[in-house]
Formats: structure tokens, sequence, C-alpha cells
């Protein structure tokens, strides 16, 4: 039995201008769910307390509230797993109106799942009268995962566009149109192209609706990417800048023109500025916006990893990883950028330089998430191993601490969408940070780990993409927090962006931005 | 005003099926206490009867859900079950179902526990929100009118004829009078009653209650069912495809105990058959723990699946997808890993064969009211209801009713509602927000309804027992009307809906003692430990609970035979 702390959002009309929380002391043990918790109150402690429930077996989806923040089933939600500090924190959906403590209006949610005209059109005239036709079995297996879905709305409430347009229909009504899209018996006329126009390309794949989904929907993969390559293969998609930037991938490599030396050029193939033998040998891959873009953390990288007397490969002929292709539908062309890449690392490999590290997060979950099946696709061996560089540094190597100066900066960590894609946690990076000596590490509750640089976002939708990045910065000026630092080059730049846009606009920016690497690499040069 | 020619209370399956049916002819409504997504339709096992099997004959779907009932069923409703049943399953495939496919690509039949007839059906997701949510769909298309989370609290009868009902907007927490011509009721079931139920909370038999107290008896109400197979301690449901699919029962001692019981079917016994050895065992002390019977899929790994599935029609993705709710249930809610170790598993209540009289048409004694799906009692499922019967009853008995009060309201007028009775109603309602303060409270009553009930009135029943637990609710029942609800304001008050279905409870729980009390026999479900033989001479007959202000009556009917004659059953 432990003790805990359930805190829970109040708010009654009738009776209150403003919300406030509760707070009940319980006793719990592992078996306490955080619906168990609140019956337990509403029956024993404070019986105005108001919320949802039914089925108590997490199929009917009444019980959808946020706890700490992330949307989730409180019949499923062991109060023990999650208690942070001893506190539970139970919150209403966001993004929908509360009608009282944990019950809010989900007419909004609805309308987002009518909008996609989430009813059967028949294949064929007179489909009408049901023949029950014969169909393969395995032609359904996409439409069932798809069928799971069951309307709580975690999804909409953990939804980082609708947090910032609520004309987004949501990651449920994609959900619900591809399962109609999947339907062989579905006509599917129409729906494709109704989807683009309602915001398919909108989503920027950052995956929070999927840690929200208590059916473990796999919508950023199964669902958004999916519809995207079907409406390029049906010629609906992609969009106009997303053709743009694929072409500059076939042109030059990389999913931005060449501006400036890219950081391949500024280094030999083999870097080892230390005297001695290298602890360790690996092979760099930079991505195309730190190779091109982002040349500060490149190098910043190198000489982390020269600092830990790593030895360095930076192959010259390394291509863009894939993934802006395969976010925006358009899989068809990428294979000859992913099988040089394939050769390049197994060539290293079969030399005994097995470990790949990649500085950027999103070709880090490309590698670690697509690559394997794609491997199997284009019948190429894997002979590598994927590290992340700050992975890499926590996990791999006993980090040298000792060369670190103070660096005295308060900040929040930014957590990457893609790294929390490529299944590495938070606090890889936290413990990392908390060696530099002189961060003050500020952790904001839930920042959302969307900056809009994701899913060709920033390509077709800047205004959005603008947006979500500077709701993160917002959130975190909430919390009186003034720097932010992140390890993911799309971040880093959305981040830049919107603060000089506040600077155009003539506002006072206090904020401060911060390259994960760059501190890192400041703090051994003592800058 | 609210004025409808049809309002249909429930969003379940047969709410849905029948207000789909109606909405084709006149204007319809639906009254819901929760959304009809949430509806516990929802989280059952999407399986239903498709009958006649290919090389069957329909007679034998009907004579097994005739043995089944234990020889209680009305044998012309389940001969209208199967006849629709036909006609029907087509339709929702047009709507939006998908059934799973096998391996050639035709739609998979099995057999249900309980029966050898391969009539069985499931839809591609495995759930049955699949068949609310294309009925829901439809219905969105359609424009159908819904009063989402509003609470019925009484029907309006006058002269013997339903003139609409009385119903709460729980998001306001105004008072509203809905006029219609018919009313179709589909709440469903009231197992909420016992402390361990697959059922949701929701499920507090309140269209029972509605039409007990305005005149219309309920049939049937001995017969619960008792699923075997919920996992303990929390009651979640297992489905009976566990067992379909392979999954096996053991005691502590390890044994399949079912071969003592049913050595043919074994495991695949009817419900009322294995749940009574379940307990039985646990009673004997051969319980693991002394309180649980182990259900044990350790054997049914995928990679063996394969080699076993070769031989079977079954696609590797069915088993696959069912073994991955299994494992996803027993380690979410028992934090059991199944290929591993045996689930846990009791016998919960699950399923209320009896409910409110209708003909064959879900017509009642009350012209203008229908009724329909688990809250009716036609009855098709008698003392012992087979898997999959459910919802094929509620597609086939939802449309019925659809269409005899389509019909009936394109041809009656609109009645006046009777103030009088408007006036009561609402009293009745807002005394529950009158008192200051008071000792008893909803939670604790309702508690101990839920403990007495599955104590006394649950598997296994006595004299002894059930006059204790009538003796005990009319105690609640004096309570009840001192009743205390903190929550007095008017937006979304969950405690004074809890109230009303308390009140709803405690009728029909009343009834299902009484009508225990009366059946002395072991029947289907029913089982009596001081009469533990059937008799099917003297008992073949439904035992009817008429309302009445001075205490429940009692009265019987006939069961309608057409082809079967009762006889002990075996499997």
């Amino acid at each position: 039995m432990a003790r805990v702390k359930l805190r829970v959002f109040r708010f009654n009309p009738e009776l209150d201008g403003e919300p406030h929380y509760d707070d009940y002391d319980l006793e719990v043990d592992e078996n306490t769910t955080v619906l168990d918790a609140l019956l337990y109150v509403k029956e024993n402690v404070d019986g105005t307390l108001t919320f949802r429930s039914s089925c108590r077996m997490g199929q009917c989806g009444s019980c959808a509230v946020r706890i700490n923040k992330r949307a989730g089933l409180a019949c499923k939600t062991y109060v023990h797993e999650v208690a942070k500090d001893g506190v539970v924190l139970v919150e209403p959906l966001d993004h929908l109106p509360v009608i009282k403590d944990l019950v809010v209006n989900l007419d909004q949610f609805f309308e987002s799942i009518k909008a996609v005209r989430p009813w059967r059109i028949p294949a064929s005239v007179g489909g009408e009268v049901g023949g029950m036709p014969k169909i393969p079995a395995d032609e359904l297996e996409k439409m069932i995962e798809n069928k799971q879905c069951i309307l709580c709305a975690a999804c909409y409430s953990d939804c980082n566009v609708v947090d910032v347009d609520r004309s987004f229909v949501g990651p449920a009504a994609l959900v619900e149109a591809c399962r109609f899209i999947c339907d062989p018996l579905d006509s599917h006329d129409g729906r494709l192209r109704e989807l683009v126009d309602l915001g398919l390309f909108k989503c920027p794949v950052d995956q929070e609706c999927e840690v929200a989904c208590p059916r473990r929907i796999d919508i950023r993969r199964g669902v958004v990417e999916y519809l995207r390559t079907r409406s390029v293969e049906e010629g609906i998609g992609p969009l106009p800048q997303h053709k743009g930037m694929v072409e500059c991938v076939l042109n030059t490599g990389g999913s931005v023109p060449i501006v400036e030396t890219p950081a391949t050029e500024l280094y030999p193939e083999y870097v080892k500025t230390f005297e001695g033998e290298p602890q360790d040998e690996v092979v760099l891959y930079l991505g195309c916006i730190i190779n091109r873009r982002l040349q500060g953390t490149a190098k910043a990288i190198i000489e982390i990893l020269q600092r830990n007397r790593v030895a360095v490969h930076l192959p010259k002929g390394q291509v863009c990883c894939g993934s802006p292709f395969m976010r925006t539908g358009q899989r068809a062309v990428m294979k000859p950028f992913v099988t040089r890449n394939f050769n390049i690392f197994n060539e290293y490999a079969e030399r005994g330089v097995e470990k790949v590290l990649t500085s950027c997060s999103g070709c880090n979950s490309t590698f670690r998430k697509d690559y394997p099946k794609l491997a199997e696709e284009y019948g190429i061996p894997i002979k590598f191993e994927i590290y992340d560089v700050g992975e890499y540094m926590a996990k791999k190597i006993k980090i040298n601490t000792r060369d670190l100066h103070a660096v005295n900066v308060s900040l929040m960590y930014h957590y990457p969408c893609h790294i929390m894609a490529s299944g590495l946690e938070e606090e890889i990076y936290l413990n990392l940070l908390e060696k530099i000596p002189g961060v003050e590490l500020v952790r904001v509750p839930k920042s959302g780990w969307c900056c809009g640089g994701g899913g060709g976002v920033r390509a077709a939708y800047p205004e959005l993409a603008d947006k979500l990045a500077a709701r993160r910065i917002e959130i975190a000026e909430e919390f009186g927090v003034k720097g932010l630092v992140t390890n993911c080059p799309f971040c880093i730049l959305q981040f830049r962006r919107v603060l000089e846009l506040k600077r155009e606009k003539g506002e006072e920016v206090g904020f401060q931005l911060y390259d994960f690497y760059e501190l890192f690499a400041n703090s051994y040069r003592g800058t | 005003m609210i004025v409808h020619d049809v309002v249909v209370v429930g969003g379940g399956l047969a709410g849905l099926r029948a207000a789909l049916e109606a909405s084709e002819k006149v204007d319809v409504a639906v009254v819901s206490k929760v959304h009809p997504l949430r509806s516990h339709t929802c989280v059952a096992t999407g399986a239903l009867h498709f009958p006649p099997a290919p090389n069957e004959p329909k007679e034998m779907y009907i004579y097994e859900t005739v043995k089944g009932s234990d020889y209680m069923a009305d044998q012309d409703a389940v001969e209208v079950l199967a006849d629709g049943a036909e006609v029907e399953i087509p339709w929702l495939e047009s709507w939006g179902v998908v059934f799973t496919r096998d391996k050639s690509g035709e739609v998979l039949r099995a057999s249900p526990g309980g029966m050898t007839t391969r009539t069985g059906i499931i839809v591609s997701s495995q759930w049955a929100r699949e068949l609310v949510m294309a009925l829901q769909e439809q219905l969105w298309k359609r424009g159908v009118t819904f009063y989402n989370e509003w609470f019925a609290t009484s029907l309006l009868v006058g002269d013997g004829v339903c003139r609409g009902l009385t119903a709460i907007d729980i998001r306001t927490g105004d008072f509203h009078v809905i006029r219609s011509k018919a009313v179709i009721l589909a709440t469903g079931g009231y197992g909420w009653v016992y402390v361990r139920t697959t059922n949701s909370s929701i499920c507090t038999g309140d269209g029972a209650a509605m039409a007990y107290r305005a005149g219309v008896p309920l049939k049937d109400m001995e017969f619960v069912q008792f699923h075997p197979t919920t996992l303990y301690p929390r009651g979640t449901l297992i489905s009976e495809t566990a067992r379909v699919i392979g999954g096996r029962l053991v005691n502590s001692e390890g044994e399949r105990f079912m071969k003592r019981y049913a050595p043919s079917f074994m495991e695949l016994a009817p419900r009322d058959v294995v749940s009574q050895a379940m307990q039985t065992e646990i009673n004997e002390g051969r319980g693991i723990e002394g309180k649980y019977i182990g259900l044990d899929l350790t054997h049914l790994k995928i990679e063996e699946l394969e080699k076993f599935i070769g031989e079977t029609n079954i696609p590797i993705s069915f088993f696959r997808r069912r073994l991955g709710e299994f494992a996803e249930i027993a380690w979410t809610f028992a934090r059991v890993d199944i290929r591993e170790e045996p689930i846990p598993v009791v016998p919960g209540q699950h399923f209320c064969m009896g409910g409110v009289k209708t003909n064959t048409w879900t017509e009642t004694c009350i012209k203008g009211l229908f009724a329909a799906g688990e809250c009716a009692c036609v009855s098709v499922h008698g003392a012992n209801r087979e898997g999959a019967n459910a919802l094929t009853e509620c597609v086939v008995f939802g449309k019925r009713a659809g269409v005899r009060a389509a019909e009936y309201a394109k041809k009656e007028e609109l009645k006046p509602a009777p103030k009088e009775i408007v006036k009561r109603e609402e009293e009745r309602i807002y005394r529950l927000l009158k008192r200051e303060s008071g000792e008893v409270r909803v939670p604790e009553l309702r508690g101990r309804l839920r403990n007495v009930m599955w104590e006394k009135v649950g598997l296994f029943r006595s004299e002894e027992g059930l006059t204790e637990a009538l003796k005990q609710i009319r105690k609640l029942k004096e309570s009840y009307a001192e009743v205390y609800v903190e929550d007095h304001g008017k937006v979304f008050n969950d405690s004074l809906v809890s109230a009303l279905e308390l009140g709803n409870m405690l009728d029909v729980a009343e009834a299902t003692v009484i009508a225990a009390l009366t059946r002395k026999e072991t029947r289907g479900a029913h089982y009596r430990v001081d009469y533990p033989h059937r008799n099917y001479r003297n008992w073949t007959k439904h035992i009817l609970i008429h309302y009445h202000p001075k205490g429940p009556v009692v009265s019987y009917e006939d069961v309608v035979i057409t082809r079967f004659k009762p006889e002990e059953r075996r499997y």
C-alpha cells in the first residue's frame, strides 16, 4: 500500500467562476486504477465529483481524461505507475469545452468525425443490397486495424495541431477515413481528395496521438503516411511544396539546397585530432539539415567525440535518409538514396566500424523503424548498428566530464518527437544535461513534442508550423522558463524562426535557444 | 414541447436498429443516457448467428437454441429469430460492417460454445462496437435526431396507451416531456445489480423498470446468465472465443474437470453448465488458491497454431488478433502473461434472459409500447442463452420493433400527455434533491444490493437464501425512500441519475428474487440447491411478475412448444 495524492480538476459552472483543483489523499496498492481512485473519492469523500465511466474494461471510451497531462483511459491506468512524487493529476480532455469537473462536451469531436463522411458508400450500384461477397482475408487486415478505434478522443486531446488549429479534423477522423479507404466494400470515391482538403498533410507526425491511443492504432505510419502514399499513387498528392522537396533530393542528394559548404566537406573522411589510440571508432551520419544548414552542430558533435577519444568517419557520399519521401507519401522514388546509404554503412561495418551515429533525430527514427523493413524489401542485409549521438554518449562510452566547464544557464529540454519515435527516453538527454556544471534544468510538466518541423508541414503549411513552434515557447514561458535546449535540427530551425519572427514584430525576446551539442561543445571549450 | 412519431430509448444495437428501420417511414428520435457509441453493446464480442449454415438445415440452429434454453424458449419466437437472422444479417454488411472471412474468402463460420451448428459469424474487428458504429453512421447520414445523455425516467401511459415519456437532459438538468405515438424500449439488461458482473455500470434495467411500473409484466426474471470466464477479481469478460479457439479450464489439481460434467462438449458446453461446474469445483475446494479456476491458453503458441490452423479454414490473422486481445486484457487487468500462466477466471453475471414481456412483434400489453433486445423477453433464450444469440436478437427484434412501431405511429393520432402523471414524476425526481442531509446514501444502498444479489441470488440459490435476499431488498427499498443525494446541482448531476437508476435496480432485483423463489426446480441458469432437478412436466411455464402497489403479483404463462419436446440435456 502507498499513499498518493489525487489532484483533480474541479469546475461547477453553477458555483465556480474559475476552475480549481481539489486534493484527495488516498491509500492505493498495485491494483488501483485511476478510475478506482475516482470512484472511491465519489463514493466516500465527495459525491459531487463528476466524471464519465461505464465498462471499466477499456472498451467503451467513456473514461478518457488527462492523467499527468497525457490523455488516456482512467480504467486502464494504474495509479502507482503514473504517480509523480506521489501526485496524480487528473484533468478533463483538452481542446473540448468542460461541462463539469472531468466531463467535457464531445460534440465538436463527433463533428470532426462526421466531416470525413464516416458511412459506407457502396462500391457498386446495387451494392446496397447485401451480398456478403467473397473477399480475400488478408485484404481486410488494414481495415480491421483501423476499426479498432473506440472514439475515446484521447488522441484529439493530445493532438498538437488541434491545439493550435481547431479546424483540423484530428487523428481519429483520419483513422475513420482510413478505415473506409481500406474497406473493399466501400467506393472510396473522392475520399482521399476530400481528406487532403481536410488536412491530411497538416499532420507533423509527432505521434503524441499514438502514445495516447488506448487501442494502439498505428496512426503515423499505418494511417497518415499510408494515406499520403495512396494519395501520391492516385495522383492526388503530394502537395506541390513536397514535390519540390523531393526534387531537391533527387537533384542534390539532400532535402535542402546547398548554400554554404556542407559539413562533410569541412573535414577529411577520417577525423582524429587527439593523440593515442581511440577508445572507439564510429561513422557519423549528419543528415541533410545539419550537413547543409547547421554546420555548427556538426562541428560541435565532432568536437565532443574528439574530446571523448572517439575517431570519426564522415562518409562523403552520404545522402538523404529518405524520410522526406516517406512522410509525404513519395516512397516510389527513394530507393536509390536508401540503398546508397545501406551500402556505405555496410562497407564500413565490413571494415570493422559497425556503429553508425546519427545527429538528426528524424534520420535516427527512420533508420530504426523504416530501414529494417526496407532492407527486407530491397533484399539488402543490415550489418551496422544505429545510435543517436546523445544515446551513444550516454550508453556506449563513459563520457569525459572532467573537461566540462561551467555554463550558467537555466533552461528546459524540448524532447523531439523523433527521439521519442526512436524509442529513446527523455531521461537519457536530461541526465546528460545534468552533467554540465552550472546548467539549471527546469522540468515542465508537459510541453508537447511537436515543433511543427515534421511531416512536411513546414514546407506546405508554414503558418501552422510557426504556430506549433510558438506554442512550445509559449508553454515554456508560462512556466517561467527562459531557455530551451534540444537535439533535433528541425526543432532548432523552427524555434529559431519563431524567435526571429518575434523580433521582426518588435517584440522583446528574452528567450534563449540552445543546441544540445553546441552547449556540450561550448562547455568543453570553456566558452 | 418535444414531439416525435417514434421515440427509441437506448442507443445500443437493438435501439439503433429499430431507429434505422422506423426512420424509413416516420419521424424517429433516439433518447440515450450515454452517447450510443458508449453503449454496453460496444464492449461485447461481435458474434452473431447467420442461419442456415451450408449443408445444414435451419432447424439445427433452432433446435440447438431451444435445447440450450433448457426448453424454456418460446419456439415460435425462435423460429422468428432464425428466419429473421437469415434475412437481416446481410444488410449489416451493406451498412459498413464487414464479417471475418475464412481462408477461402467466404464469411467465416464456427460454432459458439454449447452448439454444433456452424451458424456463428463474427465481425472483422471482433468487437460488437462495429455493429453499433455502422448503424450510428447510417443514422448520422440520415440526420436522425439524437437526445444523447438524456435519462428517460418514466413512461407516460393513460387508458392503456403509451403517450411518450419523461426525461432529464443530464447536461443541463432540465426536465422534459417527450410526446410520441410510440415508444420502443431498448435499454439493455440489469446486470449491474450483481457485484460481480461483466456488465457496464450503465446496465441498470431502466427500461424494464419503467415498463414494469407502467403495468407491463416482467417475464423469466429468474433466469440470469453467469458467464463462465470473467477475470478474477475485476470481473472483466474473457470472451467465450477463448475456449472456442482451444482454451482449457483447469482446477487446482491441474485437471480439465469439465470431463466430469460435460464429457462430450467439455469447455464448450453451454454457459449454465460450465459456470455451475466451475463454481462447484471452487465450492468443493478445488479452486486455485481456493478462489478461481485457470483458463489455460499457454499451449496456444502461434507457431503451434500454424499447424493446427493448417487443418482449418480460419486465417492465422484471426487467431493473432484474438490472442492479442486476450493477452492485452489479461495483462492490463490482472497482470497475467497468457503465454506463461493460465488466466484466473470465475463465473460472473453476464446477461439477463428475463425482461419486459413482448410478443414476437415486440408489442407489450400497452398500446404503442414496444421493447427489443436484452431488456425484452420474447422469449428466444428461455432459461439459458447461447453464445452470439444476444446480438442476433437485437438485430432481428430491433428491426421488428422499428417496423411495428412505425406502422402503429402512421395509423394513430398523437395523444395528450397526462398532466397529473407528469407532475407526480417531476416531484418524484426532484424530491431526491430536496433532502439537505441524510444517513443513507446511494453508494451504500447500491453496494448492499449488489452484494446480497451476488451472495443469495447468484449461481446457486436456495429457499433460505432467496427469502433472506427478498427481506433485505425490501429493507433497502424502505431506506431508498429516504436516500440522500449530495449533489444538488442541475448541470450534469450524475448522482441524481445514479439515485434514479438505483430505484430501477431495486425493482428489477425484487422481481428477480420473487421469480427465483417461485420456480421450485433447477432449470438452465436457475439452480436451486433445494430442488436440484429439472421438472419439465410441471415447470415448463414462464413466471410473470406484475407490479402492484401492495407488492408484486405472480402469474404464469405456458411456454410455446412447436417442434421440440423438452428432454434432459446432455453435453
